[in-house]
């Protein structure tokens, strides 16, 4: 039997010691006519390790893959280089067969990783303290919603919401907010521009709001040009101004929340380092100033010292947990994303201040060079706000849209996102190159005449 | 286990010091006790106003979170924010660390005096 | 362990040094202007083998099941077979886009369909979301699924019983939820019927219970409490975070329960990764299939696809479809166990903890002596008469270069140590612990205070826990 160690005679003599005569007299305590037969599960039988390997193979040799610079395709989950020293170092087995770092003594690896990253995450969004990371960005959005509501001592029941937030975040966020009967109010997007402007903000505003989220690169890849000014109005009215970043790598880049005076930071951190990997494990994590400390959710992890007066890290502020808190705790979660949040930590070492700058740069410049591209053939942004890595276009009809994505398709590129009636999301990072952009606007130009 | 004469009690081991209709309010000696290294107390917005028995605030050690129930019905006029910096007080001196003064129109009548929560805590301890 | 001391990744930078992973596009493409660029970020820059260096420097300061033996109870800290890590690397899966058309993605979608049905066969339920990124999150989405069935037949119900032996999680879930939690007392270390049967009534929504329960006791009642809840309209909830201790020996499903919760990184033999990602699939009986969050998998003849359009759906809890990767570890192990090899870990997880329970006993106290499982519960009660407690008890093997049971939970025992051995571990390393535990014990009354000061051989020793929640440090700073 794979993965158990013991012989017949293991077996025999443990039986002899705790005084059964068989295995199944261990089990006395399970009514005798809920027991199952031996083999009465309709499983299969076991494999052998290569049969096993070959099974699970095909199943991956029957998903389709692209090749890198032929995938145009993010919305939420991106698609980037990944150094190969990420995977050897997460593979060892210190770090991945751990559980949660409780005996601080035989676990300040994974401690001191962690509180490395928390500090990369202030650092990227110019807060003060992160925890130890969660679920991914949508659960960690609607949680930072709630925080603010909890911060705002549950008094007031609206959350200004704009509506080019990720569809599934939105889906996500109502869904974690529906028993505490709050109002989500959906804010306009600019037409031309697909931002938000600052004055459809103040006119929701009121005495109920406790939060206004933003996503800056937005669902269709535009930056929020008006952040600091809805962050002030925010502020101005009592509620907490959270800021969402789903592309992380844009934060080489462009102003982070900390700056542009935002309260709370929400990062989805795929794009460091972790394969899209048809969904998951991503993670979320949520950046926030001081005050907001002892309102966070999730794990944190800070430094202290031992005994003897060396460095330590440990588990802290475990108050706010569930272990401790039981049902006055204002959320459940008791774990977190560690391995992922490890290998996005490995991934800005790596990258280091200069390289996630130029690996921003680079995002910026392909994309933008694929825009003009596009444009000139013909396919026009949706949008005019300066984007980063992703911009939506739209065709002339539904029709268009599907015959131009198909047609890039047969070509063996994955065109983007669908989007609405007519629109497709289109996604260039620096695993896209020059040449295959250039065949992409070709091939998409060939398909929408 | 220190019990101050001066002082009432409730069951949940708060200690509220009654003058006129003002009512100062903290934790006794055995509540600091049970919860240990004291690291964080969260207090009331000053003007809450709160029935007998609801949550004024909160007290937290390393392994333990308490609540802090009201002994009496009324408004919140003061906190003791120097709590928040220095939340060991409560352990080192439990007596003269206050944490909530309130003004109140009734309070609990289920409240000890010195003598019974002597036996009250000798009882709790069987 | 080698390293007592590896500088803070900031302490190795040097400002200036990188490794040129990007190059310039060069493309005439003007960067934007106005003020919404970044100047400085202070991330660390390090060079490759610096970076290298540093993180296995961190893994020598950790322990991981293939350091050494890893008894966490309630944890589940079983062998992570090599060949998961594999299958999951594969390429076919990582570079697969969620959003990529259905006829792509068959591969994934199988394997989906796949372990939902293997999941389903083995506790005997209807229907399945493997969404759930974690336990906890599979709680909440339990708890909502209840929910959505109170609201459509009558109304919410605001009570939850949970027995005083629950993980901290269960009131959490129910609390946040907005329930009223309503608990119970396991005299003699179970739920009696009797005991239950007073609190339930048309306000009560579910009976929320770990079974095996944290004391590593079966809930024997628990299809006489589904008859009970049932007749009240109420529903039964089973953490499954102990499904080692009953797969292929019975189903839950089979007893009367209506959702169930497993924990992939504990029964599956997923890794933990030092605090996730797990995955927390949850399955429901008939009752409860309309209400399942979306996207649901289905088959459709020979295809698969993730179906949206399910009217009563709770909605969606996470984006995507959770954590994938965490299923191709999980669907490559059950199919090397297959249905004989499902049946052997509960039958080797259970005889591994009857035998540590048997050893131990009379060294340290057992205070409920019931039939136990996969794993049982101790207490310091006789070290306590020397002045050693739990705490020093588990220092003290790590200088045995083990990592200590679960400490000081479940919370009815005073000094919990609880001990879960799992099916993996051979009974040379069983023997080898409790000898040790029964030295330690010896310990404790020659020299308590080598037990005070352990651990003596670990990088850090006895960390202030106190000075770190007073005055938290969370980040690095300059």
């Amino acid at each position: 039997m794979p993965y158990i160690p013991h012989t017949n005679d293991d077996i025999r003599s443990m039986l002899e010691t705790i005084g059964k005569k068989s295995i199944d007299d261990l089990f006395t305590s399970i009514p005798s006519k809920y027991r199952l037969k031996k083999d009465e599960l309709k499983l299969s039988t076991g494999l052998s390790e290569s049969d096993a390997r070959n099974e699970v193979e095909k199943l991956s040799d029957t998903n389709k893959r692209y090749q890198p610079n032929r995938r145009f395709m993010g919305a939420g989950a991106y698609f980037h280089f990944i150094p190969s020293a990420i995977n050897h170092i997460t593979m060892r087995s210190e770090f991945y067969t751990a559980y949660t770092p409780y005996q601080p003594e035989i676990s300040q690896g994974t401690l001191q990783a962690i509180f490395e990253f928390q500090s990369m995450m202030t650092r990227l969004t110019a807060l003060e303290v992160s925890n130890a990371s969660m679920y991914d960005g949508a659960t960690a959005l609607a949680e930072a919603v709630l925080v603010a509501y909890h911060f705002k001592r549950d008094k007031k029941k609206s959350v200004i919401v704009p509506k080019n937030l990720h569809p599934e975040y939105m889906a996500v966020l109502k869904n974690y907010l529906s028993p505490f009967g709050m109002n989500i109010v959906s804010v306009d997007v600019d037409n031309k521009n697909g931002f938000v402007n600052s004055d459809d903000v103040k006119k929701l505003m009121g005495p109920d709001t406790f939060a206004v989220i933003l996503q800056s690169p937005n669902f269709y890849g535009v930056i929020e040009q008006n952040a600091a000014e809805i962050a002030k109005t925010a502020k101005e009215n009592d509620a907490v101004p959270i800021m969402l970043t789903v592309e992380a790598t844009s934060l080489g880049m462009f102003k982070p929340a900390g700056e542009l005076g935002f309260d709370i930071a929400v990062l989805e951190i795929q794009s460091f380092g972790n394969p899209v990997a048809f969904g998951g494990p991503h993670a979320g994590v949520i950046v926030a100033r001081k005050d907001f400390t002892r309102n966070m959710p999730g794990r944190i992890i800070g430094e202290t010292k031992d005994v003897d007066g060396k460095r330590a890290f440990v588990l802290t502020l475990a108050t706010r947990e569930q272990h401790i808190r039981r049902e006055k705790a204002t959320s459940n979660i008791c774990s977190n994303q560690a391995l992922v949040a490890l290998r996005s930590s490995i991934y800005l070492t790596l990258m280091g201040e200069d390289g996630l700058k130029e690996l921003s740069k680079a995002n910026y410049s392909l994309s933008h060079y694929a825009k003009e591209a596009l444009s000139k053939a013909g396919i026009r942004s949706m949008f005019d706000g300066i984007s980063y890595n992703e911009f939506a276009v739209k065709f002339s009809s539904g029709a268009v849209r599907d015959k131009v994505y198909n047609g890039l398709k047969s070509e063996g590129f994955l065109p983007g996102y669908k989007i609405g009636e007519d629109g497709l999301l289109i996604t260039v990072t620096e695993l896209n190159d020059k040449a295959g952009i250039d065949e992409y606007v070709k091939t998409a130009g060939r398909y929408s005449k | 286990m220190n019990v101050k004469s001066d002082l009432f009690y409730t069951k949940d081991h708060e200690w509220v010091l009654i003058n006129g209709d003002t009512a100062t309010m903290g934790i006794s000696d055995h509540a600091q006790g049970q919860l240990g290294d004291i690291v964080f107390v969260e207090l009331p917005e000053v003007g809450k106003t709160v029935k007998i028995g609801d949550t004024l605030g909160v007290v937290e050690s390393t392994k333990a979170v308490s609540d802090i129930f009201s002994a009496v019905e009324g408004t919140v006029t003061d906190v003791n924010t120097a709590l928040t910096n220095t939340p060991d007080k409560v352990n080192s001196d439990p007596y003269g660390s206050w944490i909530v003064k309130m003004k109140f129109t009734k309070k609990n009548p289920e409240l000890m005096d010195a003598k019974v929560y002597s036996e009250y805590l000798k009882e709790e301890h069987h | 362990m080698n390293y007592v001391k590896e500088p803070l990744v900031f302490e190795i930078s040097k400002k200036g040094r990188s490794n040129s992973y990007i190059k310039d596009p060069n493309l005439d493409v003007k960067m934007p202007g106005g003020n919404l660029l970044r100047e400085n970020i202070g991330l660390p820059s390090l060079s490759e083998i610096q970076a290298v260096r540093h993180y296995t420097h961190l893994s020598n300061m950790n322990f991981g099941v293939d350091s050494g033996f890893y008894p966490l109870g309630s944890c589940t800290m079983k062998y992570n077979p090599k060949i998961n890590e594999d299958m999951a690397n594969l390429a076919g899966f990582t570079d697969v886009h969620p959003f990529q058309d259905e006829d792509e993605v068959q591969g994934s979608l199988k394997l989906m369909y796949e372990l939902g049905e293997a999941l389903k066969e083995i506790s005997g339920m209807k229907g399945i979301t493997l969404i759930p990124a974690a336990g906890a999150h599979g709680e909440s989405t339990g708890i909502k699924l209840i929910d959505a069935y109170h609201k459509a037949h009558g109304g919410f119900r605001k009570k939850i019983i949970i027995p005083d032996t629950a993980h901290g999680t269960n009131p959490a879930s129910s609390a946040i939820a907005g329930h009223e939690v309503v608990a119970v007392e396991s005299k003699g270390g179970v739920l009696k019927k009797e005991d239950v049967a007073p609190l339930i009534d048309e306000n009560t929504a579910a009976l929320m219970v770990t079974n095996p329960n944290t004391l590593g006791l079966f809930e024997s009642d628990l299809a006489e409490l589904a008859q009970l809840l049932h007749s009240k309209g109420a529903l039964l909830y089973c953490d499954g975070a102990n499904t080692n201790a009953w797969m292929g020996q019975a189903r839950l499903g089979d007893m009367g329960v209506d959702v169930i919760q497993y924990n992939l990184h504990k029964t599956f033999s997923t890794p933990h990764g030092g605090g996730g990602p797990g995955s927390g699939p949850v399955v429901v009986s008939e009752k409860l299939l309309p209400y399942l969050p979306v996207p649901v998998v289905v088959k459709e003849g020979e295809k698969y696809r993730l179906k949206y359009d399910l009217k009563d759906s709770i909605g969606r809890i996470k984006g995507f479809y959770g954590n994938f990767l965490v299923y191709v570890k999980a669907y490559t192990y059950i199919l090397m166990l297959g249905k004989e090899g499902v049946r052997k870990v509960s039958d080797i997880a259970v005889l591994n903890a009857n035998y540590i329970k048997t050893r131990l006993k009379g060294h340290y106290e057992l205070p409920f002596d019931g039939d136990n499982m996969h794993e049982v519960v101790f207490s310091d009660k006789i070290q306590n008469e020397y002045g050693v407690k739990t705490m020093d008890i588990a220092k003290r093997l790590l200088d045995y270069g083990m990592h200590p049971p679960t400490v000081y939970f479940p919370l009815v025992v005073h000094g919990a140590i609880m001990i879960e051995p799992t099916e993996t571990e051979p009974k040379e390393e069983l023997d080898h612990f409790c000898d040790v535990m029964i030295e330690i014990a010896k310990e404790a009354k020659t020299d308590p205070k080598i037990l005070h000061d352990a651990p003596l051989s670990t990088p850090v020793r006895r960390c202030d826990e106190v000075g770190a929640a007073k005055t938290p440090v969370v980040c690095y700073k300059d």
